[in-house]
């Protein structure tokens, strides 16, 4: 089991064995990378909070219960909070597009000219174009939404990572899905939604 | 005819992820060849999880986990030297915790009885305000202030060298 592999490197972390930091970050720096990048929005704070992560699963491995949840929700705790953290102090420019200037920018009206990119230029474009609409969703939601879709985890895992009932994170991902959904509907049917 | 079947995103939600039993999976999929808004929001999961997966994944740079290790080198580093320190001017062992608090008691009384003069205030002990106050009340508040005052200053470096921060 995954799960039990997890918890008993996480053992020898505790006494100090850094080979099985190594196994854990050869596993998981890829999942938290990524959820870094697309919660934050920057390649390079997120390759700064990799580090500072990874530093926190050694010096903290002695707060790693697995009675009370599994090691990926852990991880991703950790990786989440340098999130929030950084996002309460403003220091980097967390990226936040306000939705009422979506019909400024082109990138939205991507999707519908092409929804399978062949090119690289075509892909690069569809990046951006995603990552711009990751951005107009508010944390809560962006969260819930990428911790699903990118990195599925369970909604009892995702519920365990952002410390909130598993009811909760649902509501919040179909809303996050509410929200994508109606960049993509007509302008008349925009009157309808309402303001997150 | 399919049995009744109440509409629920979170069912959709979970026969979309694949996080339902077979049992489960097969009434979901009854259920939306008959119910139009299931169907539809079936259909919103699929066409958003299809955009959300052309942002692709990455990997982080290849010295990530050389960086890493050198970053907790040098905290592991820093801890040592901080502790080092604080060994060298209060080791923790329990006698001479025990010592320095019956010193401190010790140099309280002491005071108490105007033997040491190094804080002349004591020889006039009617003389502190919270002893005019509230008398013999007062006298007993100041004493418990200035021992706690004291064995807390004496005993700074040992906690601050049992605190958590220097345990592995």
């Amino acid at each position: 089991m995954q799960t039990s592999d997890d918890n008993q490197l996480m053992q020898q972390v505790k006494s100090g064995h850094g080979t099985a930091l190594k196994i854990l970050y050869d596993k998981y720096n890829q999942m938290i990378f990524n959820f870094l990048c697309r919660c934050i929005g920057s390649r390079e704070i997120a390759q700064e909070f990799i580090q500072e992560t990874f530093a926190r699963v050694w010096f903290s491995s002695g707060t790693f219960n697995p009675n009370k949840g599994t090691f990926k929700s852990w991880i991703f705790a950790i990786a989440l909070n340098l999130i929030r953290n950084e996002r309460s102090k403003k220091e980097y420019s967390y990226q936040y597009v306000n939705p009422a200037d979506i019909g400024k920018k082109k990138e939205l009206t991507y999707f519908s000219s092409v929804e399978h990119p062949q090119s690289q230029c075509e892909k690069d474009q569809a990046q951006k174009a995603v990552h711009f609409m990751l951005m107009t969703l508010k944390p809560h939601f962006r969260e819930v939404l990428v911790l699903k879709n990118y990195q599925y985890l369970t909604f009892t895992e995702i519920a365990e990572v952002l410390n909130i009932p598993e009811s909760t994170a649902k509501a919040r991902y179909h809303r996050a899905i509410d929200v994508i959904r109606a960049h993509f509907k007509k302008k008349e049917d925009r009157a309808d939604v309402h303001e997150i | 005819m399919s049995m009744k079947y109440n509409c629920s995103k979170d069912r959709v939600l979970a026969f979309y992820f694949g996080e339902c039993s077979s049992e489960e999976g097969n009434r979901i999929q009854r259920h939306l060849e008959e119910c139009g808004d299931c169907s539809s929001y079936l259909n919103e999961l699929r066409q958003t999880g299809n955009i959300l997966r052309l942002w692709e994944d990455s990997s982080p740079d290849v010295n990530t986990w050389d960086e890493i290790r050198e970053s907790i080198s040098e905290k592991e580093l820093e801890k040592t030297n901080t502790v080092s320190y604080y060994r060298e001017i209060a080791p923790a062992t329990p006698f001479i915790k025990i010592l320095l608090i019956i010193m401190a008691m010790a140099f309280l009384l002491f005071m108490l009885r105007s033997r040491i003069p190094l804080f002349s205030f004591w020889n006039q002990w009617n003389d502190l305000w919270v002893v005019r106050l509230l008398g013999p009340l007062g006298m007993a508040i100041a004493a418990i202030f200035c021992l706690g005052a004291f064995i807390t200053l004496s005993m700074t470096p040992i906690l601050i060298w049992e605190s958590r921060i220097f345990k592995k």
